[in-house]
């Protein structure tokens, strides 16, 4: 009797030695010594005098930090600029009438439709321009990340929008900001829906 | 003797244990439904239907109309 209670006595322990271990290994992490490579140093892209290389660095490197908006930095008090971008930001995520509706909620539409805003107070319309514009900006920024456009091309047209909506903001006329429109239209690559 | 008893009686509870932590995470969790959200239906009138490159330079030419 008491030469089976002692068998017994190694076989438990022996399975028990074995529940433990198997418990150990997958309930912790297993913590490898990492190998950190230097990082290449990356470049300051606020350091370029130029907006398309400033841009052109954004598509490249990305940011990572918040930078104010290229259009926002030729106005005098940069900071309701840098609030729309902030504001509109949600938008950006939405579709069809659902990202129109976040547009005009964001610029205080006091009516819904375009043409019934801007008989009462026009600068809402000359923002969701604005808006409309940083859409197309988006576009283009998704367009380099998937390469069918060069980070060349896209930062030439996100320079070329920039400056449309600078125009925007100087209250350029209308019309001249319709023909800056139709040369972009016209530069747009037809494979960026 | 009960010395004895009471420690293989130990050794089960233990092996017992080891083996109900060693479980298949799948066997631990519990289903959960779907957390479904009702959205709240737009208004389509006046709103303009966002899609493509398109649809934002026509917004942006009836914006512009609005504004000469």
């Amino acid at each position: 009797m008491k030469r089976i209670v002692t068998i017994l006595l190694v076989v438990l322990l022996l399975l028990s030695a074995v529940a433990f271990a198997k418990g150990g290994s997958s309930g912790g992490t297993v913590v490898k010594p990492k190998v950190v490579e230097p990082a290449a140093p990356t470049p300051d892209c606020e350091s370029f005098a130029t907006v398309k290389e400033r841009v052109k660095c954004r598509l490249t490197q990305g940011q990572e930090k918040e930078t104010t908006p290229e259009p926002c930095r030729v106005l005098p008090v940069a900071a309701t600029c840098v609030k729309y971008y902030r504001d509109s930001v949600p938008c950006y995520e939405k579709k069809g009438t659902q990202k129109d509706q976040c547009f005009k909620d964001v610029l205080q539409f006091s009516k819904k439709s375009v043409k019934e805003q801007a008989k009462i107070n026009a600068w809402p319309v000359r923002n969701y321009i604005l808006l409309l514009l940083y859409d197309l900006e988006e576009r283009v920024e998704d367009a380099v990340d998937d390469k069918t456009l060069s980070a060349d091309e896209g930062a030439q047209l996100i320079t070329d929008i920039i400056a449309i909506k600078i125009k925007l903001f100087e209250k350029a006329p209308a019309s001249e900001i319709k023909a800056d429109i139709a040369t972009l239209k016209k530069q747009w690559p037809s494979d960026i829906k | 003797m009960k010395m004895l008893y009471a420690i293989i009686i130990l050794l089960i509870s233990i092996l017992l244990l080891g083996c109900a932590a060693n479980a298949p995470i799948a066997e631990k969790t519990v289903d959960t439904q779907p957390i479904v959200t009702e959205q709240q239906p737009v208004q389509p009138d006046d709103y303009t239907d966002i899609q493509t490159a398109d649809d934002d330079f026509d917004a942006i030419d009836s914006a512009l109309d609005e504004l000469e």
